[in-house]
Parts: C-alpha cells; structure tokens; sequence
C-alpha cells in the first residue's frame, strides 16, 4: 500500500473497478447495436424482406446464419434491420418525454402554487394511464403506426420523469444560490436558463438513461400488439409477435433471437444508466 | 489510574472514503480518562475528531472506519465485546444524546413508543409498567403535560422538546456515563440554557458521568469540571474547565477563546486565527497546528508533534507552552463607542421604513387550524449608516423580516419601503428587482448553498458586477479582482469552483457579490452561524472593515448577543413575531427593559454559573494539574 | 388525518369523472366526423347510420351525450358492441375470470419475490447484494412478451408441463392455463420492485434515527422491522402502485402471447375491429382499477407515516 498525501493511504478494491468494467461493457454493446443498425445494409447478407419459402424454417446454414423464419426470410438480416426501430423509436420517444418532462417539472418547480399544484394532478392523471394503454387508447383513436407509437409511448413516459425532475428541481429552488439571484435582480427567465437548468441538467441525463430501458420495453410490446411498426418492416417486438405461431410448431428461434436482442439492450442500457445514476450520487 | 469508569487508551483511527480509493486518518492518539461521576467537556472544531472519540465509546463507527488502541468501561475493553455484551453495554451502561433530535428520531413512531422501547430493551418489563415508567422520565426532564407527549409524533414537537425527550430515554436505563454531542448547538439559547440545567441537576442526583462535546468553551465552562481540547485529531490541552479562561496553555486554546466576541465589550478588531482547523489527515509533519501559530518556531515544524506535558498551570502538547500565557490578554482595544444617539431622531428620512408589518401564513388543508403569524404587525426605521441587529430565537420571525427586505417574501399587510422604493403586498417583478437589487442586499446563513455550485466564483461576483449595470465589459475583471481583494481573497480563487473553497472563503464570496451593486443597505441572515469559531472572527473583521470603508448600511440578523455587541450599533429583540425591545445595544445590553430580554441575557453561556469545580477550589495550582492530567 | 383521508377520496372521484370524460372525448378527436370514424369499413346504410346516431346520441350536443354516457354506467348499460350484435357487457363478463386471476397471481409472484429480495439486498453483505443487484437488473430486461416465448417454448411446448393456448374450464382450469403467464409477468415486475424496495430499504438504513436505534442497544432484526422497514413502507408501497399499473398493462400482451381469452385480447381485438364502444369501456375499467388501487395504497401508507396526512390534507 502506498501512501499518497500524509495520512491517506490508497487502497486497491476490486469491486470498484469491476462496476466501471461492466458499465463500459454495457457501453460497448450498445455502440454494437448502434453500429448494426447503421450499417444493416452493408452488414446483412440478404433483403430483410426477401421472401424464399424452400427455406422456411432452415436451420442455420451458411446462406441463412441464423436461419430463417416461417416466410423464408433470413432471420439474421431481419434482426440487423429490426435494430434500427429498436433504437429510432425509443429515442425519439425518450427526446420527447425528457424535453416535455423537463418542460412541465421546471415550470411546476419554478412558479409553485397553484401551477404547480394543477400539474401534479394532470401528472397524476397521466401516471393512471401506462404507456401500453395509451398506445392501444390512442391506436383506436388515430390508427396504428410506427409514429403513433412513439408519441403514445413518449407521452406516457412523461410523469415517470417529471416527477423526479420536479423534486430536484425544487430542490435546488429553494437553495440559497437562487434565492440570491433573485435578490441580484436577474429576471426569473435568466436563472432558471443559467443556474437552474445546469445544476438540474445531471439528473435529467440520468432519467434519460434510465427510461430508455423502459421505452424500449413499451416500444416493443407495443408492437407485438401489432400496433407499432407495421409489416413486413423488420422489428424486434413484432419479430416476437411473428414467431409466436412458428414456436407453437416447435420452431422458436425467430422468437426466442429477437427476445434476446431485445433483452441484451435492455440489459445494456439499464446497466449504464445505474453507473451514471451512481456516478451523479457520489459527485454529490 | 484503575479506578476510572471510563479509560480510552491510544485511541487511533482511519476511514476508508466510500466511492474512492482513500483511507485517511482521523485520529492520532487520543487518552482520556472519566471517574464515575463527573463531566468531562471535548472542545473542538471541525475535523478535529471529538465526535469520533464519542462514538466510538460506543462501537457506533461507520463502516470502513478502522480503530486502534483500546477503551476500557470499568476494566472490560469495549472493542473486545461480542455482540451480546456489546447491546448489554449500550442499553444499561452508557448512553448517547445526538446533536440533531429531529433527525435522530423515528418519524412514525410517538414518543411514547420511542420511550417504552427504550426502557424494554435494557430490561424485560411489562408494557403498562414501561409506559407509566416512561411518562416518569418525562417528567423528570420537566416535559410539561407528560402523558400528552406520549402519543405525539415528532414533527409535532420543538427541537427543545425532542432534545428532552432524547435525554430522558437516554437516562432511562440509568446508565453510568451519559455521551453528549452538541446536545444544543441546534438548539435557541434560551433552550439551551434549560437543557444545561436539567443535565447538570440529573447528574448531580444520579452521580452520572458525562463527556459534552461542544465547540463552545464558555459553554464546557458552565456544564462539566474538566475540559480537553481537541485538535487535528489529538488532544492538545487538558485542564480544569472554569480554569481554561485563566491558565490555558496551548496557543490554540488560547487562540480559540480570543477569537470570540464578548457580550461585555466590543473589540476594535477580534482576533480569529489565520486559516482554518485541519483534520487528522491533513496535518503536516510536526505540530498540526504550526501554520496558524502566533507562537511558532522551526522546531515545531521539524520536530515531531509535541507529546501532552506538565506544565505549571495546566497540561499542554506545545514546546512553547510557558510563552503562551502572554497571549492570554488579548491586546485588543475597545472600540470606540458608538453613536450615542438612539434611531430615530435624526431629521433626514430613515434609509429603511418598516410600517405595520405583518406576514400571516395560512395553514391549508385544515378547518380548524389557526392561520401562523410570522411577523405581526411590527413597525421601525433604520438610519443611514447605522448597524442594526436584529435579535431572535426560532419562531420569531426574524428571518421572515429579512427576507421581506429583500423582497423575497411579501408582507401581508404593512409597508416596506427602502430608500423611497415602496412595496406593498404585490409580488415583484422583473424591473422592481432590478432596481431593488441597487439598495439592498443579501447574504445568507449557508456558505455551502450560497453559490452555484456548477459557477466559479469569478464569474459569479463578475455576473453580479454586470447585473449592477455595468456597461464597461473591459472593466469586469479588474473590477471583479478589486472585489475580491476587499473581502480579503486572493484573486488567484477566481477560476475555483466553490466545492474546491473552505466555508470562510465562500462566505466571503458571497459578501463580495452582494457587495457587487453597491446597495446601501447589506442584509445578512446569520452569516457567521455556520462557521467555525476561529473563522467567524475573521468574516466578522472583514464585514466591521467593510462598514467603515463602503459606509454601508447593515441589518444583522442573528441569535448571538455577543455578536450583536461586536457588531451593531442598534438592536431589535423579537420575540413571537412582535418587537420586544428596541434601542441602542449598549442600552438594551446593559440595561434590558423587558423580562424577554433579560431572560435572553442571562443564557448566555458567559453568564451562566460555571461548573463547581468543587475538588479544585482552593486548591494549590500544582495540584489543580493532578486534576488536569488525570484525564 | 380524517381530512387528508376526505381529500383523497374526494380526488379518486374527480380524476374516475375526468378520466372518463377524457375516454369520452377521444371518440371526437378521431379526425372526421365520428359517424364515419364509427362506420369505417362497415355497411354504412341509414339504417346502420340511424342506429348507430341513435346509440351515441350523436344528435345531441356534448355534454347530454356525456350524461347519458355516465348514467349508463352506473345503471349498468355499457353500450352495444359495433362489430357483434350483443351488449357489451355480455362480451367482457366472461373473459374477467381468466384475466383478473392472471393479473392477482402475478401481483402476489411480484410482491412476494420483490419486496423480499429488495429487503434482503438492502439489510446483508456484499455478496449477496451483488447478487440480488445483478439479477434484478437482467430481469428488467426480460419484457413479458421476451419471457413469453422463452417460458412458453420450454415449458409448454417442449416440456409440455403446462397447456400451449387456452383458457381451460373452471378454476383449476384457469390456473393451469395462467401460471406460465403470471411467472412471465412477474419476472420484469419483480426485477422492478427489488430495485425500488433495495434503495428505499438503504436509504432508511442510513438514517440517523437507526444510529439513536443502535446506540439504545435494540437488537438489529427489531430495528429493521419496526423502524428501517416501516419508515421505508410508503415508499415501497408506491413502487407497488406503479408495478400494478405495468402488471395490468402488460398482461394484454402475455395474453396474446398464451392464446388466453380473457379482457385483455379482447381490449386489442377490439381495437383492431374499431368496437369503439368496447374500447372506451375496458380502458376505463382499466383505469378505474389503477386508480382505486392507488387510492387504497395512500391511505395505508397514510397509516403508516403521519407525515403524510398532513402533506395529503394541503395538496
């Protein structure tokens, strides 16, 4: 053990090393997904959508490495392209939620009273609907599509950041350093842009990694419902969906890979949105 | 010495930091010694470790925390314990009260139940029989309406209260030592005062051993018999308590107890101690506190620390122990008096006109529930250049005043208006700000929250600079840099962000940005509270050399009366909200018209009756550092 | 205490009014005129236009129409389904058994598993810390329908322990069919309640209050239940509210997944047959139930930490 300053002594300790080795792993695959979906079209052997149904069901094969589904169509190729509503989608989704949710916490935390009082209750009232229901809610309303479902489950997501956006823009609200800009005669606008806002900014980054996980979720089981992206357009959720009849059969592996991917990414992005969240807490 | 109750013996410690590779050291060989009975005072600042040295009586070390050295209650070493002795000991043997009740206590359950579990677990007993046994202690800790108390919660009870309540479920398995640390730092004055009483009253009937950790020396005076200060992790003084004003021998001690304002005079210039306190890990080879000695020599730096000596009048760890009596008498001069008019009389229009002004909340969410009056119905003036405090416990309403000066809270009812400004009840805007901001300012309590933390300091007094109408861009850095060098910074901080800067320094900061529009009228909430005693005296000069160079106004909001001696030139007392007494601080301190006041006066710990040192009255002073070295 | 408890009952019924104008309504935002939203791709002769007028009041203007609506529902007229020819009631009432079963078997499943692991993860070492840590972020990511497939391919098709698709017959029947479904549930919700119960769990075990607990000498397994566990209760029941609302929304899909016909597929049935009026019923029962859940859960947490009438009471 060597000694650094007089009277602290540096430690080795495994577990800490091992947190930010697995957070960078989880860094890794998401960079993966990313670059598959970028790149399907250099990276996939075949037409996602070429029908070939000598081939249904094929094993993997050197044509077909993962196989093929109950059209024939290489299950490889198709799970390249399913990454890129896989990552569009919640992302445009989680950009609308953060940006709403930030929009509704800052107000409601900045004017107080009656305001704020009122946008808790409409959050409320949002909490009540979850995303899967405001999907189908707004499906029969509007029709199903890729975009609709991303408004729905956007929209929904909302509260669940607002809400702890809210409490710590309260927080910082009520601290001196503000209260002190308001007796330096800054107009409100100001403050909030430049003190408010970037001290507020660490956790709204850090609901924006977690909630991706829960939208990529909601994203895909929206549309297996068949209520997102629609046939024959390659996506994970409705991949699922699909095999659900070939599983029956005993031919699970267009399920069973497109469950995978999903949950790999999931997996990835809740792991790296703790070691930010954790991060934040100890800059604290 | 085998008969003490309580031996700590070489005691060492370090932590493992959480969340970094670090392990630094908090304590560096700490002995002490408690006989059955009496009260021993640990007097330090922060990171001087006397709550380590506490807690680790009990076992209650944080994780990762590594001890040395052995404590030893009546013979049995209490690092050796199992965990059955261990909970034997901690409920029947020794017993601690915390700084914080509120916090400390459980916010869904009533005291009653706190009480009742207390008393179960140190021995098997009926719930009926615990119950009325509890309703006993709270009696005994003069708790009025005792079975009331019983099914209250919490929240619903003053910080005096829970304190009492702490104790008396500290008290309740009648332990032999009581573990007291900053039982009243939280705590008004007035509540501090009772809860002295009451401990010094319970020990004497129970014969209980005590160890009060307090930063407060007058205080260690007025509760316990002995004293041991506290420094970097070492004890560096030990002596008789009511005898430290008289025969302190370390320059620290010394240093501490002078860098205090006095309630009986104020001083031209106190005299803080450069710097700030060290912990343990950060002490330098040698004497941890050279560089802030008036006293130092290069042995002090090259040597190893001093060892804990005899000397004549007390025992000390300093080389130059016997030179340090003459920095006993401070050669401070008294200030020269201040304006003998009282406030009100002069012809010109007073700067700040305060009329009828009440601030009325209105509880919501009950129908019975009387609305809470803040402020009521409270008028006064302040004259140009005058330094007003104005003086309160909690509930007063004195920061509720404050903030309505400076506009952050609006009155319900009256007038404010500051140097011809008006304000009513309307909430201001943008504009009323901006030229509110040119007359009166603001710095508050918390130097820690005081400044955006994701700012450097620079650019939060230049922000300030330019906000004041400033429109010579060019101009803002010098400018900024001569702000700076007038609350005493080095302008090299400028590029630091505040997490990197000691409490003293952000504090300053803080005074330079208010300072930044130049407003005629400097409110400060407290500004001192929050810091350690060696640096209060320092803000405390930099604000005194501010007043005469800006010819600023100042309103002082404070708790402590000696400050308002050090500080002001007039005096508000406010007391539930009302005005108790107004005038000139030499005549309200000297001459108090209302019981208020003089109750006020009287819990000054500097007023209390010290402890009896009974075994030293009278004594020879060789035999008085007997007493001293014992512990 | 009594009027914080006044206060959110009386907020349960204004949010059930308002949500149920909301649901009401979204028929109106459809772009077009309503009666073409209602017809679209079905015989549009004037009688069905008449009849279908004639159902939703359509003649009327809006706030009758929203009267009679609401009327109807508490005298237990829920409409007429468009697409078959009977109540919409005698549509759903079947399908509830099977549904509501899955829905409380996979509340239990999550509660049981969740909260305890939480605990646990929060209250010993390292180790098993990490453990816990580990799998509950793994099952986060494991969606129903993902474990859907995973646990209908094992264990149904392959293993055959359990029937492939189905409802079965009776309460035996029922279950048989649900087990696999409400694990699937269960595995992403639980996952969910471990973490939120672990870090309500930890943060009340650094309070100071635990300190005062040790210090007086209380054994550590009673400091945990009365105090660290208790303080900790609002918080976690919370956490249930939220997992419910996400169990009574993803059940829908595991529905679908198992071949079950219960509310659930019927809800997405119907909104691919544009029944609106079934729609609008199912979602607002959904709601309804969340709601009443949540409403249940404050008032018990209220119970527990006193605090929160007050909060509840100046809302």
């Amino acid at each position: 053990m060597s000694t650094s300053a007089a009277g602290t002594v540096d430690r080795r300790r495994l577990p800490r090393d091992w947190s930010r080795a697995v957070a960078w792993t989880a860094g890794a695959v998401i960079l993966l997904v990313v670059v598959a979906a970028v790149f399907a079209p250099l990276l996939a052997p075949h037409n996602p959508n070429a029908l070939n149904l000598n081939e249904a069901f094929s094993a993997p094969t050197a044509r077909y490495p993962l196989g093929a589904d109950a059209s024939g169509r290489d299950l490889l190729s198709r799970l390249l392209y399913g990454a890129r509503p896989a990552l569009l989608g919640p992302t445009l989704a989680v950009l609308l939620a953060t940006m709403l949710g930030t929009v509704v916490a800052v107000a409601s935390a900045w004017f107080g009273g009656l305001a704020d009082r009122v946008i808790s209750r409409l959050l409320d009232l949002l909490f009540a609907f979850p995303p899967l229901l405001l999907a189908l809610l707004v499906a029969a309303t509007f029709g199903a599509g890729f975009t609709t479902s991303i408004l729905a489950v956007g929209i929904a997501e909302v509260p669940y950041i607002a809400r702890v956006i809210r409490t710590e823009a309260i927080r910082q609200r009520k601290r001196p350093y503000i209260e002190g800009s308001l007796v330096q005669g800054l107009p409100g606008v100001a403050i909030i842009w430049r003190h408010l806002l970037p001290n507020v900014a660490p956790t709204v980054f850090t609901q924006m990694t977690l909630s991706f996980g829960y939208v990529i979720v909601n994203l895909a089981a929206v549309s297996f419902l068949g209520l997102g992206v629609q046939a024959p357009t390659a996506d994970w959720g409705s991949m699922v969906s699909e095999g659900q009849s070939s599983l029956v059969q005993g031919y699970p592996q267009e399920s069973l890979y497109a469950s995978a991917c999903i949950i790999v990414v999931v997996v990835a992005f809740t792991v790296f949105g703790d070691w930010v969240a954790a991060r934040m807490e100890a800059r604290r | 010495m085998n008969d003490a109750l309580l031996a700590v013996r070489g005691l060492r410690m370090s932590i493992d930091i959480p969340g970094s590779r670090e392990r630094r050291d908090v304590l560096l060989g700490v002995d002490l010694e408690i006989a059955a009975g009496e009260a021993l005072a640990l007097i330090g600042e922060s990171g001087s470790g006397k709550s380590l040295t506490a807690r680790s009586i009990l076992r209650l070390l944080p994780e990762g925390a590594r001890m040395e050295g052995d404590i030893l209650f009546r013979g049995t070493s209490v690092p050796g314990m199992d965990r059955r002795q261990l909970r034997s000991y901690r409920s029947s043997d020794v017993s601690m009260v915390f700084q914080d009740p509120r916090a400390h206590l459980d916010p869904t359950r009533t005291i009653g139940d706190f009480l009742v579990e207390t008393l179960r677990a140190c021995r098997e007993m009926p719930r009926r029989e615990a119950y009325s046994k509890a309703v006993e202690l709270l009696d005994d800790v003069r708790i009025t309406n005792p079975g009331r108390r019983m099914s209250q919660y919490p929240h619903e009870l003053s910080g005096g209260t829970l304190q009492r309540v702490m104790i008396a479920s500290a008290l309740a398995p009648e332990p032999a030592l009581l573990l007291a640390d900053e039982p009243t730092t939280a705590l008004d004055v007035t509540v501090q005062a009772e809860v002295v009483r009451i401990l010094t009253e319970l020990r004497t009937e129970r014969n209980l051993a005590m160890l009060f950790i307090t930063h407060d020396v007058d205080l260690a005076e007025v509760a316990c018999d002995r004293a041991a200060v506290m420094y970097a992790g070492r004890i560096v003084e030990k002596q008789v308590a009511s005898l430290l004003p008289s025969s302190a021998g370390h320059p620290y001690t010394i240093g501490l107890m002078n860098s205090r304002p006095e309630l009986g005079r104020r001083a031209e210039r106190l005299q803080p101690l450069a710097g700030r306190p060290l912990s343990a890990y950060e002490a330098p080879a040698g004497c941890a506190f050279a560089d802030r000695c008036a006293l130092v020599i290069g042995k002090c730096r090259q040597d190893p620390p001093p060892p804990l000596r005899r000397l004549p009048s007390t025992v000390a760890a300093c080389h130059r122990a016997e030179d340090a009596r003459a920095l006993l008498t401070p050669a401070t001069a008294a200030a020269p008096a201040p304006p003998a008019s009282p406030p009100g009389t002069s012809a010109t229009a007073a700067l700040i006109e305060v009329r009828n002004v009440s601030r009325v909340f209105q509880a919501r969410g009950s129908f019975r529930r009387a609305p809470i009056v803040a402020v009521d119905d409270v008028s006064f003036t302040v004259e140009q250049g005058d330094s007003l405090a104005i003086v309160g416990e909690s509930g007063s309403g004195k920061t509720s005043m404050a903030r309505m000066l400076v506009g952050l809270e609006r009155p319900t009812s009256g007038t404010i208006s500051i140097d011809g400004q008006r304000r009513h009840g309307r909430r201001l805007g943008t504009l009323d700000r901006a030229e509110s901001a040119r007359k009166i300012q603001i710095v508050f309590q918390d130097p820690y929250a005081s400044l955006d933390p994701r700012q450097t300091v620079g650019a939060a007094i230049t922000e300030a600079l330019r906000l004041s109408g400033a429109t010579d861009k060019s101009g803002l850095p010098g400018r900024t840099r001569d702000l700076m060098h007038l609350v005493g910074l080095n302008a090299d901080l400028a590029d630091r962000y505040p997490r990197r800067l000691s409490g003293g320094q952000r504090q300053r900061v803080a005074i330079a940005r208010a300072l930044a529009p130049e407003p005629e009228v400097l409110v400060l909430d407290e500004p001192v509270a929050s810091l350690d005693v060696s640096i209060q005296a320092q803000i405390l000069n930099v604000l005194a050399q501010l007043r005469r160079e800006l010819a600023v106004t100042y309103v002082f909001i404070t708790h402590d009366l000696s400050v308002v001696r050090q500080v002001a030139d007039t005096v508000l007392v406010m007391h539930h909200g009302k005005i108790a007494e107004r005038g000139l601080v030499t005549q309200v301190l000297e001459n108090p018209q209302t019981d208020y006041t003089r109750t006020l006066l009287a819990s000054v710990p500097s007023r209390m009756p010290t402890a009896a040192g009974a075994e030293t009255a009278g004594l020879a002073s060789p035999m008085v550092t007997d007493v001293a070295a014992r512990g | 205490m009594l009027v914080a408890v006044v206060k959110r009952l009386t907020e349960l019924v204004a949010t059930l009014l308002v949500t149920s104008l909301a649901v009401f309504s979204s028929l109106y935002l459809v772009p077009g005129s309503p009666i073409a939203y209602l017809t679209r791709g079905r015989a549009a002769d004037a009688a069905a236009i008449a009849r279908i007028t004639a159902q939703y009041h359509l003649n009327e203007e809006f706030f009758p129409r929203y009267w009679t609506f609401l009327s109807g529902l508490f005298h237990g007229d829920l409409g007429q389904s468009l697409v078959y020819n009977e109540s919409t009631w005698s549509l759903i009432e079947p399908r509830l058994t099977v549904t509501l079963l899955l829905i409380a078997l996979a509340t239990l499943e999550t509660v049981a598993v969740g909260v305890a692991l939480g605990a646990v993860a929060a209250l010993t070492g390292k180790a098993s810390d990490m453990g816990i840590v580990i799998g509950s972020t793994i099952g986060v990511g494991i969606p129903a329908f993902a474990a859907s497939a995973v646990l209908l391919s094992v264990f149904a098709v392959n293993l055959g322990w359990f029937p492939v698709a189905g409802n079965g017959s009776g309460l035996a029947g029922n279950l048989d069919h649900v087990v696999l479904g409400s694990v699937a549930l269960a595995i992403s919700s639980a996952a969910y309640m471990v973490r939120l119960t672990r870090s309500a769990v930890r943060e009340e075990r650094a309070k100071e209050y635990v300190d005062t607990a040790n210090a007086r000498g209380l054994p550590s397994g009673q400091t945990v239940r009365r105090h660290i566990m208790r303080n900790a209760a609002p918080s976690i029941l919370t956490a249930g509210g939220v997992t419910f609302i996400g169990i009574m929304a993803s059940e829908v899909v595991v529905e679908s997944a198992f071949g079950i016909n219960g509310a659930g597929s019927l809800l997405v049935s119907s909104v691919g047959a544009k029944d609106f009026s079934v729609v609008q019923v199912l979602v607002l029962m959904y709601v309804a139930a969340f709601m009443i859940v949540n409403t249940v859960i404050d008032l018990v947490a209220l119970r527990v930490d006193p605090r929160l009438a007050i909060e509840m009471a100046t809302r």
